[in-house]
């Protein structure tokens, strides 16, 4: 474990295979910024998006989501313990701003989790 | 009717015209009855045999009625033909909305009381602007399981569209298993059989041979939590039925013991030149052949690429198939980013603070980008999206990733 708080990935706007509702519904990335340009040679706009890896662990974590138990199953207790820990008061600013962003796609998204339902028990 | 339907066996041949005229349809009004009749007339010579009647008699009721869906034709036929012979008891089939805006169709459905679907999009696309009328409030599933806690049948054609692979099911819906197994209804299957097209040739107006099957009954308490693994399972099984019944194979039931068998999912991360050219692989068919994304596919992952602490490069299979690909950055490259003229959504939000070489940052971003054959994501397969996530990862004994 590196621990690192957020990953970022970037998903194309009109590639017909998008994951973009996979990463934003289903993991709980929210996007952030756009790009036109990048390293691949697509024209469609980048939406780069964000996922606060605290807060994806205690949602799946509380829906009893098949991406946690999956993801999940041979986990140590170490493991578990060091993700439902309480992130730096940083790491809270951005997950606040980051559940206020709205979607470059204009598509209704769930709402985000917010620090409080990361750390709330169980 | 009455001269065709022998009541032992309650198999049901093709109906006559002063059967489908003179049979009781005592419970419905006038002008339903007559709709109904009329339906069956319409249908005249268009069903054939039907067999299993008396799973779908209105004792029976409440169950979810679970079907094939071969021709457009049958969603107004079998619904007519099976409320024909329960004397006019409803089945509360689900129907798409847009065929509610067909003059004369949506009358149908609105006198049976279809349980309107406004997942899909019409055509032409303007069409869509009309699709706010025929949004309700409680979801499908919803209105589902309040027809069937009244004691009223729902009928689903599983398939969720036409299919007219005359070998084949499609993957199907699970709501019918979902509801099932959380409502504790016992499931009908019933098939759909059209005539076998010869020398390549369709029989677009053959009778329709429906049989139904014995009611499936959820093996799980009733729960309202329903636990996919064994949503799947009974989806599974509800769709193996269907499939016999139609004379079908479903694929999935195949592909579904592969996919779910975790032993057969591997991911690891690329460590020799056998690896590295299984990834150039993976990227030359996705890339490079279905999307033009790259052209130098040796330049994509140079071999200095498999030393390095600060890019990791994930090879995902299953069985012996390479499935996906995925580059990880640690401590991506902001610059980098900047360069390609990066939009922040909301200036409010300082990218720069959740990267590492921000002074006194304490949270620290990686980055995950990933490459599937579109056979693998292209189904829309939790699996596929599963092994798409991207992210920080460790090694597994077992060979899986782990976040």
């Amino acid at each position: 474990m590196r621990g690192y708080t957020h990953l970022v990935t970037d998903v194309f706007e009109d590639d017909p295979h998008t994951p973009y509702g996979f990463h934003t519904r289903v993991m709980g990335f929210c996007p952030v910024a756009t790009h036109e340009a990048g390293e691949l040679h697509c024209r469609s706009r980048r939406i780069t998006l964000v996922l606060d890896i605290n807060i994806a662990y205690a949602r799946l974590k509380r829906q009893g989501h098949w991406l946690y138990r999956y993801l999940t199953s041979e986990w140590d207790e170490l493991s578990h313990h060091r993700l439902a820990r309480r992130p730096p008061p940083e790491a809270e600013q951005i997950a606040e701003l980051l559940r206020r962003l709205p979607s470059p796609t204009g598509n209704r998204q769930e709402p985000a989790a917010t620090v409080a339902d990361a750390y709330s028990p169980g | 009717m009455s001269v065709q339907l022998q009541m032992g066996s309650r198999d049901w041949g093709p109906p006559t015209l002063g059967g489908i005229i003179r049979r009781p349809i005592p419970h419905t009004g006038l002008g339903d009855r007559w709709l109904i009749r009329g339906l069956a007339l319409l249908g005249h010579g268009q069903v054939g045999e039907v067999c299993g009647l008396e799973h779908v008699s209105p004792a029976n009721d409440p169950f979810i009625l679970a079907l094939n869906h071969s021709t457009r034709r049958e969603a107004l036929l079998v619904p007519a033909i099976l409320m024909l012979y329960r004397g006019g008891r409803l089945i509360h089939f689900m129907a798409d909305w847009n065929y509610r805006l067909i003059p004369g169709i949506g009358l149908i459905y609105r006198r049976a009381q279809t349980i309107t679907v406004t997942r899909k999009s019409a055509r032409p696309p303007v069409l869509n602007r009309l699709k706010p009328l025929y949004i309700e409030r409680l979801s499908v599933l919803d209105r589902s399981r309040a027809h069937l806690l009244g004691g009223r049948s729902v009928g689903i054609f599983l398939e969720g569209r036409v299919n007219r692979d005359h070998d084949r099911l499609l993957k199907g819906r699970c709501g019918a298993a979902y509801l099932s197994l959380q409502s504790g209804i016992p499931i009908i299957p019933a098939g759909i059989r059209l005539p076998q097209p010869e020398a390549g040739r369709g029989v677009p107006h053959a009778p329709l041979e429906i049989r139904i099957g014995s009611p499936l009954r959820p093996p799980s308490p009733t729960s309202l939590r329903v636990r996919i693994a064994d949503l799947r399972v009974w989806h599974a099984a509800v769709m193996s039925e269907v499939g016999r019944l139609c004379g079908k194979e479903w694929i999935s039931a195949k592909r579904s013991a592969t996919m779910h068998d975790d032993s057969r999912i591997t991911t690891r991360r690329a460590a020799c030149d056998e690896d590295r050219r299984r990834v150039i692989e993976i990227l030359r068919e996705t890339y490079h052949r279905e999307k033009h994304w790259v052209s130098d596919l040796e330049a994509e992952i140079p071999p200095r690429d498999l030393d390095r602490d600060d890019i990791a490069w994930f090879v995902v299979t299953i069985g012996d198939h390479a499935a996906g690909v995925l580059r990880v950055l640690y401590d991506p490259p902001y610059q980098q980013y900047l360069g390609y003229g990066l939009k922040i959504l909301d200036p409010a939000l300082q990218v720069a603070r959740i990267h590492p070489c921000q002074q006194n940052s304490r949270g620290r971003a990686v980055c995950g980008q990933a490459g599937v054959p579109w056979p693998v994501y292209g189904r829309r397969d939790p699996d596929a999206g599963r092994n798409r996530g991207g992210g920080r990862a460790r090694l597994h004994p077992s060979g899986y990733r782990r976040v």
